[in-house]
């Protein structure tokens, strides 16, 4: 099995490989990159089934030992993430082919969603920091292309800040990367951890400490937290419905993930970095949520809530609990499903509505209510109503605040809930209960037809899906998390013979 | 299976409501109506054991690692509000068919009733606190889609999302306190709950959850969303907004009161609550004049009354409680849809314009005097008992209270008069014309429920036996005889003078609705405040997202230097000093050829000198690579950097003029520029001054020929050992190359219309 664990970079290198190829046959190329999306979830889904009986599945590429080469290594968390990434990968692509005209898709799209795919799993399953890098390029560059696809003005001076404010982030990543290997020589993660956990025990973590952050500040950048999201908000509401989804669901949520392997594997027991992470983690909840509170575009709402709910999945990591990582993976699975389906939602609201702007948008509700409901199931789990996902990820976070008596947490946690409701009813009010400004306001029978929410409906299936069965799953969370906890499995699956 | 079916069938008949409408048309209503009764019949069944002390549970794993369990108990305190809960249903829906007639709404306007009914049995057959929650926060969303039944009219947009707001803040107060009550209790059923008021966090608990229970039943100073959701349908007034919904907090509470009851803040709190609700009332109902606002305002007054009632929590209030509870719910539902048939028959339901409908609809008035008899609290009604209990109970506690309670009853009476006496026997207004009867369908519910005051106030054994008494045992408390007639006694004396000075309060109305006061707009304080919020929230993202790139950066690069160097200090990471030392004289000479080309590069005016100073850095850089022995890094360097001087070169050739910066600007950014250069010189040092263990690249150098068989290090590094990292870089290279392809064609169209976009410092409009 152990021979799979590179195929989530590999299939979607190969897919988008023919994809590029089948350029000038669209349709072909979506055939096949919807193919090439259900093999991804497959494999997503037999790496979830093998790693939940065997807890670790690691790969030496090339077959040079740790930590002399490059290790891939899966763990639950990892395993899970993929899976989420090819759900969300096929979601857009799916969308992509049912719902947007074929002059409107650029025949780049197909191979740059499959690029971004690789780029992502590839985040999720190295183990290795500079491979990890290399994995934020091939991200970056696929995503940066991606924003300019259709070429319009708003989409290159979003791309512009987009790929400015993330080379920062690279630089700075690169730069810790130095110091790091200055210090510690090696770049596997197992290896570093071990250095680290020597050195907190002989109380000589100090300059260790100092990387770590260097390179949480990397991290967060890539995540979305204040005071560094400034990228997302000027760029997600830009490029095509597809591409945002996409990058909805998944780029931020890489930086996060990121951040979870940061503090329980390579830099664990970091108090000091904990309390940063959790003051600017609150910070995040609230600056996003009070930024959705003002905006009057859909898609730009949608943003801005992205940032507040990455402060609860930071939250969680700086909690860094057992029960508060598991809410915190908990919460990344709900929030990738429930956001790539409202910016799905979302762009056919608009495009039927004919505008992303509230106040020229109206009556939805009474001219397609299936598509009213399909709003609904996301943006109540999104505001945090049960039963719906999104409540127990709250309900989660909420327990480890009062677990840990951070009262100051569990206040802004919840104040945040109200302005998310807020901002998700007031697209629901604004977009479906309105009347429509312009009176003659009417769908055309191809606008409202119902193969398009095919995605959309799927997606809402997960996420009632993973209301209900909240159990089991925050059960496999909750051993995602232990494991997480105990970096020493990982050490040990990953340098076994050495230690 | 019994309880479970509480709960399926409203939930499956919710489901198929849209679908089973268009099919059925006006037998849909009968249907759910039905499946209402049938509810109410289940729940009955399920009371003897209820009483017997043995509830039936249900109990299901949801996801019991934060306490959530779908756990389910019968007691009789929870069947009791259930059965109302469906009986009132059943009388609704019947209603509702004949209200909204062929109006196309009534598929998903029942369907959502019937949501709202399940999950409000839920709250009231809840034993896990946080399945109690869930139910809780789907009465709130479906009470919104209910209230925006007209959704197309703003005000009614308007009344749903300030009810959604208040309710669903209580909601999330209510969510904290409850996680903090099971996190302490160790258990999440209410049963087993014990007597927490001397846990450490009881009090902070119990004021988050009277924040839910005090929004949900509209008490001050949430109580302003009720009146607001009265733009809903009749019907949904009358089944959400006055007997079942608003009911949730007193319930809630009700429940809370043999965990929290103990706690010193509990009584002062609940009992000042409900006095400050109950003046606000009595100052507001004078002046009303539309027949919901009416009694919308007595809906909140009675609420107050059963908040004030569990907060004193003796045996005697807590049974006045529960018989207040069922007496309102059987005179204001009715009251309600007295008004909703008179709305329907002559579409007007302000008293200034309602006059002589006696005659026409005899049947609906003779509801309503029987429904306002029992609210104005005449034996030998229901609400009389209630009245007199309330008082009773009051009395024990403070004189204050039962006298504010009679100045309320006196409001009660104002109001029931305005409701029924002034649209049945007042002056014949032209309205009255075509005013017509309600059809059966509306008739039956009305009179069946409010004859049940009637009914229940003349066997008060019987209420005290099979309802009543069980209810108030379950809740721990033990409940006092009732009885119609107590004697002459106080409580009877001041019933008597409520009622006698209602009716004087009545009669000179007009004066007295001049000298009340009015009252500050609650909404619109509401309002005020939450805008003043967002418009905060805005302020701030414009001032955060202000679409400077340059700031964006600024920010982020001095937060990393800020934070970067208070980490320094605190952990106090050593710097060896001799590192410094250690350094050859020709290292030192190229760092300041570097230091001094990238000046340069800062103060050149022209392009031109930029360029050739940033390339001279370059050079630099490529020096001190050769310098530290590494020839195949410095060739690669120098590649690179003529590259880039050509690119810029040419690349810059096309951009807009090179703009200078202000003076302080450019200060700013000097400081900036000190910043970061200190802060990396201060990592760098701590990086070179520690040692952790030695570099893997030993093994490399090493294994290079033996395994890698490659005489070049870096080479076999690069394609080898590491050879997927530049299997990687490859990939980067060729999604940049199918970059270039689309960018080209897009720069050329972005080039022709809007140069400016470029400069990445253009303004993002912040809405």
């Amino acid at each position: 099995m152990n021979g799979l664990v590179a195929a989530p970079m590999l299939v979607p290198l190969v897919t988008a490989a023919v994809c590029t190829l089948l350029r000038r046959m669209a349709v072909l190329q979506r055939g096949f990159s919807l193919v090439g999306s259900a093999v991804e979830i497959g494999v997503a889904l037999l790496l979830l089934v093998e790693v939940n009986s065997s807890d670790y599945l690691v790969s030496n590429m090339g077959n040079w030992q740790a930590p002399f080469g490059i290790t891939l290594v899966i763990d639950r968390l990892a395993a899970v993430m993929v899976l989420l990434t090819a759900l969300t990968g096929a979601a857009s692509a799916w969308y992509s082919w049912i719902s947007l005209p074929k002059s409107a898709l650029s025949p780049a799209f197909h191979p740059l969603l499959h690029f971004l795919l690789m780029g992502v799993s590839g985040a999720f399953i190295t183990g290795d920091l500079f491979n990890l890098y290399v994995c934020f390029e091939i991200m970056l560059l696929s995503s940066f292309v991606m924003l300019v696809l259709e070429g319009k003005a708003e989409q290159t001076e979003g791309a512009v800040k987009y790929v400015v404010l993330n080379l920062m982030s690279s630089t700075i990543f690169l730069t810790a990367l130095g110091l790091l290997y200055a210090k510690a020589g090696t770049l596997n993660m197992a290896d570093i951890s071990i250095l680290a956990q020597e050195a907190v025990a002989e109380h000589r973590a100090g300059p260790l400490r100092l990387g770590g952050l260097l390179f949480m500040v990397a991290f967060a950048i890539k995540a979305g937290m204040f005071p560094f999201f400034f990228w997302l908000p000027a760029s997600y509401h830009t490029p095509s419905v597809p591409v945002s989804a996409l990058f909805a669901g998944l780029l931020t949520k890489v930086g996060v993930f990121a951040l979870i392997r940061l503090h329980t594997l390579i830099m664990p027991n970091d108090v000091l970095g904990h309390e940063i992470l959790l003051v600017l983690g609150v910070a995040t909840m609230i600056t996003g949520v009070l930024g959705a509170a003002g905006q009057m575009g859909i898609r730009r709402i949608l943003s801005f809530h992205i940032i507040s709910q990455v402060g609860y999945m930071v939250v969680g990591i700086a909690i860094g609990t057992p029960l508060a990582l598991a809410a915190c993976v908990f919460y990344l699975c709900h929030h990738i499903v429930v956001k790539s389906n409202l910016f799905l939602v979302g762009g056919i609201a608009a495009d039927c509505a004919g505008s992303e702007d509230l106040r020229k948008t109206g009556g939805m509700w009474l001219a397609w209510p299936l598509l009213g409901l399909l709003y609904l199931v996301p943006a109540l789990s999104l505001s945090g109503i049960p039963p719906f996902s999104g409540f127990f990820a709250k309900l989660g976070i909420v327990s480890a605040g009062v677990e840990r008596e951070l009262w100051w947490v569990v206040a802004a946690a919840l104040a945040t809930g109200a302005f998310t409701l807020y901002s998700m009813f007031k697209i629901w009010i604004e977009a479906f209960w309105k009347d429509h400004p312009s009176s003659g306001f009417r769908l055309a029978p191809e606008q409202r037809s119902f193969v398009r929410l095919w995605p959309m409906l799927a997606l809402a299936a997960i996420t009632i899906a993973i209301g209900l069965m909240s159990g089991p799953l925050f059960h496999f969370c909750e051993e995602a998390a232990l494991q997480l906890l105990n970096p020493n499995g990982y050490i040990h699956a990953v340098l076994g013979g050495r230690l | 299976m019994l309880l479970e079916l509480t709960l399926a069938i409203p939930v499956l008949l919710a489901v198929v409501a849209p679908l089973a409408w268009r099919r059925l048309g006006a037998w849909w209503p009968r249907v759910a109506s039905l499946g209402a009764l049938t509810v109410f019949v289940f729940l009955l069944l399920m009371l003897p054991d209820a009483i017997l002390g043995h509830p039936q549970t249900v109990t299901r794993e949801w996801m019991p690692q934060l306490g959530v369990t779908f756990a389910l108990r019968a007691d009789s305190f929870g069947i009791f509000m259930a059965l109302i809960i469906s009986g009132i249903g059943w009388g609704i829906m019947s209603y509702a068919g004949g209200y909204l007639g062929k109006d196309e709404r009534t598929g998903s306007i029942t369907g959502w009733l019937l949501l709202f009914m399940a999950a409000m049995i839920g709250v009231s057959v809840a034993d896990n606190i946080l399945m109690l929650f869930v139910s809780w926060e789907m009465t709130s969303f479906t009470s919104f889609m209910l209230i925006g039944t007209n959704h197309r009219d703003e005000e009614s947009r308007v009344g749903a999302k300030q009810a959604l707001l208040v309710t669903a803040i209580g909601g999330l107060a209510l969510l904290g306190g409850l996680v903090i009550l099971g996190r302490q209790a160790g258990t999440w059923n209410l049963s087993e709950m014990p007597a927490m008021h001397d846990h450490p966090f009881a009090l902070g608990a119990f004021v988050l959850i009277c924040l839910g229970a005090f929004t949900k039943s509209a008490q001050f100073p949430f109580s302003f969303w009720l009146p607001g959701a009265m733009r809903a349908p009749t019907p949904v007034s009358a089944y959400l907004h006055s007997a079942t919904m608003v009911k949730a907090g007193v319930f809630l509470l009700a429940r809370m009161h043999h965990v929290l009851g103990e706690l010193p803040a509990w009584t002062p709190t609940l009992v000042i609550t409900a006095a400050a609700t109950m003046i606000l009332v009595i100052l507001a109902v004078p002046r009303a004049t539309d027949l919901k606002a009416l009694l919308a305002y007595s809906t909140i007054g009675a609420l107050a009354i059963m908040v004030g009632l569990i907060g004193i929590g003796t045996d005697k209030s807590m049974t006045a409680m529960v018989v207040f509870l069922l007496a309102h719910a059987c005179y204001k539902g009715p009251l309600f849809l007295v008004a909703g048939s008179i709305d329907h028959a002559v579409h007007s339901r302000d008293i200034r314009r309602l006059g002589g409908l006696a005659q026409k609809m005899p049947v609906t008035i003779v509801t309503g005097v029987i429904a306002g008899l029992s609210m104005v609290g005449i034996p030998p009604m229901l609400g009389f008992i209630a009245k007199e209990y309330a008082l009773g109970a009051g009395m024990n506690y403070a004189p204050w209270v039962a006298g504010l309670i009679t100045v309320l009853a006196m409001a009660f009476v104002l109001v029931a008069a305005n409701v029924i006496l002034i649209p049945a026997f007042g002056k014949k207004r032209e309205l009255a014309s075509h005013a017509h009867e309600a059809p059966w369908s509306m008739r039956v519910p009305m009179v069946v429920i409010s004859s049940l005051g009637l009914i229940l106030g003349v066997s008060p054994g019987l209420l005290e036996r099979y309802i009543v008494g069980p209810a108030v045992t379950s809740l721990e408390v033990t409940p006092v005889h009732l009885s119609l007639w107590h004697g002459w006694n106080l409580p009877l004396l001041l019933s008597t003078a409520a009622v006698f000075w209602g009716g004087l309060a009545f009669w000179k109305r007009t004066a007295l609705g001049a000298f009340c006061p009015a009252l500050p707009s609650g909404p619109r304080i509401f309002d005020a405040i939450w805008n003043g919020t967002v418009g905060f929230g805005r302020n701030v993202t414009r001032i955060l997202q202000n679409g400077s790139l340059t700031m964006y950066l600024g920010t982020i690069v001095v937060v990393a230097c800020v934070l970067l160097l208070s980490v320094w200090i605190i952990e106090a990471a050593p710097i060896d000093v001799d590192v410094v030392r250690k350094v050859p004289i020709i290292d030192v000479i190229i760092a300041a050829v570097i230091a001094v080309s990238a000046v340069v590069t800062a103060l050149a005016r022209r392009r031109l000198p930029a360029i050739a100073a940033l390339g001279a850095m370059g050079m630099g850089v490529t020096l001190f690579f050769l310098a530290s022995q590494a020839p195949d890094l410095a060739l690669t360097q120098f590649l690179v950097e003529i590259l880039s001087v050509v690119i810029l070169v040419i690349g810059f050739r096309h951009l807009p003029d090179f703009r200078i910066t202000k003076k302080r600007y450019q200060i700013g950014r000097v400081a900036i520029a000190v910043l970061v250069g200190f802060t990396m010189s201060v990592m760098t040092l701590v990086a070179l001054s520690t040692d952790y263990a030695a570099p893997i690249s030993a093994w490399h150098g090493d294994n290079a020929l033996t395994k890698g068989h490659g005489h070049n290090v870096v080479n076999v590094i690069l394609v080898d050992f590491r050879g997927f990292d530049t299997f990687g870089e490859i990939i980067v290279l060729g999604i940049a190359a199918l970059g270039v392809g689309v960018l080209v064609g897009s720069l050329q169209k972005l080039r022709k219309h809007n140069p400016e976009m470029l400069s990445g410092n253009t303004k993002e409009p912040v809405q």
